[in-house]
């Protein structure tokens, strides 16, 4: 309400919709561009035009729809039991049977992950073009398949050992740069590696049987340009 | 379209063609029976087109940030898909002509061009198991899948126009159509390539049903422009005989809005003719038809509706990639639906 009692309102908007007319710049064609939104379209283009949009939104809203329904169909029957796969329906489904059902897809998703943890240590595997600070930031990066970590120590006394290891780097050669005492003297911890093996990053920690109890905290480096690629913590205890 | 926008296609285009079809020769089998068989693959690879599919695959993992080099076996997977289906379309469609010469059948008769066909069907597997070394089993069987699938709803969509013309079915609507222009032409054309793209630029993580409208959009709009141009286009440029799909039968929007709008009589002789064999059309019954869509303004409802759908692929392309960063590939996508309509 404005301070003279009187409702202040908008211009109404020239257009409401989405753009239908895709002759927006300079048609070099005979033929000329008709907007709808002009004062006075031609009506009967305009309405063919319309129409026409109408019909294929409704065409592409409708197998849309179809999908969503074939695959939320499906989930219900397996829900009810049983992975009977009745629902053929060709819209939207990514195999000809429908959706997974989720037992299925989990499977199937570690049969990929195993399969692309291998494909590492095949000839001609993915070469290390295929990383994501080869191309692609953003979603991709996060989107990396999470490679399995196997953590090897050796040591005489109760040993903790964290590692984080940033999206996508367990991908490529790593090193792992000594780790220091932290919050007091005592020499590093050195040695410690991080090796694919087997379809999986295999960090390995020696401790020295005289190594003083505490925190050591470590840097894990790309090998090929020393970026950094995560961190190694270990905490040695005292033997109860 | 402004001309920067159009020597931006034309060179994306070319540039991605050359690229493609470098790829594509080296998967074409050189050995025996060469005469019969391999020399036969390629033929209408090597007679030109647009390379719109492959480009549009390559310029998508692009602008998403992969490398060219990545979408590349891809890209030329779909290019000899594409060929296959040529070959054996032109077959059911009784085609005469493709890219300016003889379609294959023709020059080398139906068993041997449909044998031809099946064999780069085959062939266009193997740069997709190839992808693997570039891609990893992940993204590789999920092109697999996805070429599955197209490759499936390709089958239905065409179904659908051979089957209304083997049934002689003249009651088909515009949303039948669209459908079936969805499945034939779509799929294989525009959302295919897109979807490839996404998935090899976001290593899987877009969601690839998001690409369906913006394919549909631009395929439909593509289609029927390509259906004017048989109708109205440049003999040399078309590369096909003209009015051919009047010959041929096909449902086209212009059929469609002619059976809509003819009068009793003129929809009787329409439907006798259509119930003809394509030999049994004449020619004097392909100007006939041709005259009454002219003067039931068929033509500009036709070019007036794929105006509206190259808008509404702009509209689309918006929701889809307006957040990708500025590129030349995204440029490039951006002036497609305007190009499909604008081509001859």
């Amino acid at each position: 309400m404005s301070e003279h009692g009187l409702r202040q309102r908008r211009t109404p908007p020239a257009r409401v919709g989405p753009i239908r007319n895709a002759r927006l710049g300079p048609v070099s064609t005979a033929t000329a561009p008709v907007s709808c939104e002009a004062a006075e379209p031609v009506a009967e283009v305009c309405e063919a035009l319309e129409r026409g949009v109408r019909s294929a939104y409704a065409v592409i809203d409708d197998y849309m729809r179809r999908g969503r329904d074939a695959a939320r169909g499906f989930q219900d029957a397996t829900n009810r039991g049983g992975f009977v796969m009745e629902d053929k329906s060709n819209y939207g489904g990514f195999n000809p049977w429908g959706s997974m059902p989720p037992v299925a897809d989990q499977w199937m998703a570690a049969v990929r992950a195993w399969a692309n943890a291998w494909a590492q240590f095949v000839p001609g595997g993915i070469p290390p073009m295929w990383n994501p600070a080869a191309y692609g930031a953003g979603p991709t990066a996060a989107a990396m398949p999470a490679y399995p970590l196997t953590v090897q120590v050796i040591s005489s006394r109760p040993t903790e050992v964290t590692a984080t290891i940033t999206p996508g780097c367990d991908a490529v050669a790593l090193t792992v740069e000594p780790l220091l005492a932290q919050g007091f003297a005592a020499s590093a911890i050195d040695g410690v590696t991080a090796v694919r093996s087997a379809g999986c990053l295999k960090l390995t920690v020696k401790v020295k049987p005289d190594q003083p109890e505490g925190a050591y905290r470590g840097t894990v480096r790309k090998t090929a340009d020393g970026a950094a690629a995560g961190e190694v913590t270990v905490v040695i205890t005292h033997a109860s | 379209m402004s001309a920067p926008s159009g020597s931006l296609v034309s060179s994306v285009l070319r540039e991605y063609g050359e690229a493609t079809r470098t790829v594509l020769f080296e998967y074409l089998p050189s050995g025996e029976p060469r005469r019969y068989l391999y020399d036969l693959l390629g033929d209408y690879p090597r007679r030109g087109g647009r390379a719109f599919r492959p480009s549009l695959c390559i310029a998508t993992a692009r602008a998403m940030g992969a490398p060219a080099e990545l979408a590349l076996r891809t890209a030329a997977s779909i290019e000899l898909i594409h060929n296959a289906m040529l070959i054996h379309d032109d077959i059911e469609d009784e085609s005469e002509q493709r890219r300016g010469q003889p379609a294959l059948h023709v020059a080398h008769g139906v068993p041997i061009a449909i044998n031809a066909g099946d064999m780069l069907s085959l062939v266009s597997l193997r740069p997709l198991l190839d992808n693997r070394a570039w891609l990893g089993p992940d993204v590789s069987l999920r092109i697999l899948e996805e070429t599955e699938r197209m490759a499936r709803e390709s089958a239905e969509g065409q179904a659908f126009e051979l089957g209304w013309r083997r049934d002689n079915v003249n009651d088909v609507t515009e949303s039948d159509y669209l459908l079936m222009v969805l499945k034939k032409t779509c799929w294989l054309a525009t959302i295919h390539p897109s979807r490839m793209g996404a998935l090899i630029g976001s290593r899987g993580a877009f969601d690839l049903d998001r690409c369906i409208r913006f394919g549909f959009f631009l395929g439909a709009a593509f289609q029927i422009q390509d259906d004017l141009l048989n109708l109205e286009g440049d003999a040399a440029a078309y590369g096909k005989e003209l009015a051919g799909d009047i010959r041929e039968g096909k449902r086209t929007l212009m059929l469609i809005g002619l059976i809509a709008k003819a009068s009793p009589g003129e929809r009787a002789r329409l439907h006798a003719m259509l119930g003809q064999t394509r030999e049994q059309r004449s020619d004097e019954d392909v100007a006939w038809v041709l005259d009454r869509m002219r003067f039931y303004g068929c033509l500009e409802y036709a070019r007036q509706v794929a105006n509206g759908l190259g808008g509404a692929a702009q509209h689309e392309f918006q929701e889809l990639y307006g957040s990708l960063p500025d590129s030349r590939d995204k440029r490039f996508l951006e002036a497609l639906p305007v190009w499909v309509i604008e081509r001859n």
